[in-house]
């Protein structure tokens, strides 16, 4: 049954994807207000989903939040974009960006449902991942990519919006985006949010790792990313207050970043071996 | 500007030294040389067995490779190199722009001065009656009501009479934050370094029933290392979900100090045991010895069935000119069928060969349907011995790590989340107006600026309400 939804909360998606990249080229006030219904109507779908998910493991004697394999975790990678974005054009009124980042939670799910490798059916967990530190590892990590999802999407409009301005552009697509400034504020200010919520999560694993293999690092290639993906946001906070990194460089940063995000996340389980191969399946 | 240069020759080399290791382009430039190098560790395997290595390597890479430290270069000194430069520059960082951070913490600016409010961004002018300002302590609690904090009173006498200045702030702490997000890096640096001095890890094998005080470490297997007490398995045991896949994990662990047992855990993987300054872990598990029955059948001697009792690993003779057999090994759920045992059987014959089978506990019909051999064999009975897999450690650093990771965690909250928010409100005699107060309000947040400016704009509104 909640295969079933989040197979429809998939076209949704791309409904409201659709609908803002129409509010691109139309800008009428109406078009967002509509990309904005159909995306809080999927939303709303797929958290009822996780919600039924999280029900049927518990009727089937395995009970367990849903986040242990890989389809979970896509779900509720595109469930925490789509969240954040509705809580940002909620704040910001900026539904310009959602162009921009209502794809990566279509494209998620969109390989959850599609995809013949990943594997729907709800699994019951492994000794290793019988632990509390289950909920808040996965929760702080997704927050996190969610965040650096967001962005990634607004560090590619702010090139463009500079590029836009250096050429002293008038008119247009890109006129109708916030200026570059605020553009640079809202990368900061995501990914703010973001790297907290990644330390977290890197530290939740550890302490977990700690207690399930008596290690809180063991460089494993899971682990290693998620260093790795932390040292890059860690270099695009301080690009920020250095000159001659500031702007257009510190964008490209952000967007290696999630680069980096994705292949820890994904990468990692489909490419390399370790430790950490339960989203791998 | 031409004042400035020789002051800057004057540095010398020790100050250009200085300025190279507290840049922040030096931080941007190790943490991205981090970042790409790291990479390679999680594509070149680590700490491989060098057989291991050879079989996608040939000698000559794997040479090359170990050389370089490839092959465990987490702990590679050029790797510890740029850790400890990282290091360095935090420190230098820190030391350049604390003392500058820590005025501004330790002397808040209570006087809102002609400078002060010019360069703000936020500033709202009234009057007030001057009578209402009579009593400085009733208009300070009044600021309370209005924007609650420790506001700070000071008269003084300006250019027009006495001025009135109250001052308050909020979130003073955040301007610390970032100082001591890096003192935190340095404290989980510390808390690593001491773990690898002074940390051991290792792993015991325990047959269930039997006592261990010892272990071993991974990189020395001959050299057993005391534990100073024992250490029992009463029992193993392994569950699986219907699917095959392992549900739960298990071992019954007893300590026994100078032989009195003291302490009783079952252990599980999330759930391990601390005594003496050791943690034990589950890890993995392994068949040890036991014992099974199996039945003989004979498609000839016409259908004669012969019942055994077999110890693993030990061969055993047949009646007559039958042969040997012996069961190899047993596992717990081969190929996810449950309970299996590996037979070599020799028939004895010359010119026939010992060949080896599995026999399975819930398919006793796979054996049957075997005839390429006159005989076959049913697995009855399964007697299980198992020794319980156990990952030693002792690490007195890890209390150091996760302090530095809490401190982390507050410090980025405060300096991402938190901002240092600060109100002026000055009132002078209005030169004008004999019996009227001027007001000058003036805010400032070094962080956050809309959202200040919002709460700014609510201070303003009920001042100006003031009767």
């Amino acid at each position: 049954m909640n295969t079933y939804i989040f197979s429809i909360v998939t076209f949704v998606y791309m409904a409201a994807m659709v609908v803002y990249v129409a509010y691109l080229a139309f800008r009428r006030p109406v078009v967002a207000r509509l990309a904005t219904i159909i995306l809080l109507g999927g939303w709303l779908a797929q958290t009822t989903a996780i919600g039924l998910r999280w029900y049927e493991s518990y009727e089937m004697g395995i009970g367990h939040a849903p986040m242990s394999n890989l389809y979970e975790s896509l779900v509720f990678f595109s469930w925490t974009i789509i969240l954040l974005y509705l809580i940002i054009e909620y704040r910001y009124k900026l539904s310009i960006l959602g162009a921009f980042v209502t794809p990566f939670a279509f494209l998620g799910m969109a390989y959850a449902s599609i995809s013949p490798s990943v594997n729907e059916t709800i699994q019951p967990l492994v000794p290793a991942l019988q632990s509390n530190w289950l909920i808040s590892h996965v929760v702080t990590c997704f927050l996190g990519y969610a965040a650096f999802a967001v962005s990634c999407g607004v560090s590619i409009t702010y090139i463009l919006k500079k590029r836009y301005e250096e050429r002293g552009g008038k008119g247009g697509l890109m006129a109708a985006f916030p200026s570059s400034e605020v553009l640079d504020e809202l990368v900061y200010k995501s990914i703010a949010i973001g790297f907290p919520l990644l330390t977290i999560g890197i530290v939740t694993g550890a302490a977990w790792a700690n207690y399930a293999w008596g290690t809180y690092w063991s460089w494993d290639p899971k682990e290693t990313w998620s260093l790795i993906t932390w040292f890059i946001y860690a270099a695009f906070l301080h690009a920020r207050i250095t000159r001659g990194w500031r702007g257009v460089k510190a964008a490209v940063l952000s967007i290696i970043g999630f680069v980096a995000v994705i292949f820890t996340y994904l990468g990692v389980n489909l490419l390399l071996s370790g430790l950490h191969s339960y989203g791998g399946g | 500007m031409t004042e400035a240069k020789p002051k800057k020759k004057q540095k010398g080399f020790a100050g250009s030294l200085a300025a190279f290791f507290s840049s922040l382009k030096l931080t941007i430039f190790l943490l991205i040389t981090l970042a790409l190098v790291s990479i390679i560790g999680t594509i070149i395997p680590q700490n491989q067995l060098r057989e291991q290595y050879l079989r996608y390597y040939d000698e000559s890479t794997y040479a090359t490779l170990k050389a370089v430290g490839f092959l465990d270069m987490y702990h590679s000194w050029w790797f510890v190199l740029i850790l400890a430069l990282l290091a360095i520059n935090l420190i230098a960082c820190s030391w350049k722009h604390f003392p500058r951070a820590w005025y501004y913490f330790s002397h808040p600016t209570r006087i809102l001065d002609a400078t002060l409010e010019k360069a703000a961004k936020l500033v709202w002018r009234g009057t007030l009656a001057a009578d209402k300002a009579a009593d400085p302590e009733s208009l300070m609690s009044r600021l309370e009501e209005v924007w609650p904090g420790s506001w700070h009173f000071t008269r003084r006498d300006g250019d027009s009479g006495v001025e009135l200045h109250f001052a308050a702030e909020r979130g003073r702490w955040s301007r610390l934050g970032v100082y001591f997000v890096h003192l935190s890096v340095l404290v989980i640096f510390a808390g690593g370094i001491i773990g690898s001095i002074y940390g051991i890890k290792g792993f015991v094998n325990i047959p269930e029933g039997e006592r261990v005080s010892s272990f071993y470490t991974y990189g020395d297997q001959q050299k057993p290392i005391p534990l100073g007490f024992e250490l029992e398995c009463r029992d193993f045991s392994v569950e699986f979900y219907e699917s095959g896949r392992p549900k739960e994990y298990s071992s019954d662990l007893v300590v026994y100090e100078n032989g009195k047992p003291v302490v009783q855990k079952t252990i599980k993987v999330n759930h391990p045991l601390s005594h003496g300054g050791f943690t034990f872990y589950q890890a993995s598990y392994g068949a040890y010895g036991g014992r099974v029955a199996v039945e003989l059948h004979f498609r000839d001697r016409g259908g004669m069935v012969l019942p055994l009792q077999l110890e693993v690993g030990q061969p055993q003779r047949l009646p007559e000119d039958w042969g040997w057999i012996e069961a190899l090994k047993v596992e717990k759920n081969y190929m996810r069928m449950g309970p299996a045992v590996l037979i070599l059987r020799d028939p004895g014959k010359p010119g026939v060969k010992p060949y080896q089978f599995w026999a399975f506990l819930r398919y006793p019909e796979f054996g049957r349907a075997n005839n390429k051999t006159n005989e076959f064999c049913v697995f009855k009975q399964l007697e299980e011995r198992y020794y319980t897999g156990l990952q030693v450690n002792r690490d007195p650093g890890v209390w150091i790590v996760w302090l530095g990771c809490l401190m982390m965690i507050l410090g980025l909250y405060v300096a991402f989340f938190m901002s240092h928010k600060r109100l002026w409100l000055r009132l002078t005699p209005d030169p004008d107006k004999p019996g009227r107060m001027l007001m000058v309000l003036v805010g400032n947040a070094n962080k956050n600026q809309p959202s200040f400016a919002h709460e700014f704009e609510a201070v303003a509104e009920k001042i100006k309400a003031w009767k």
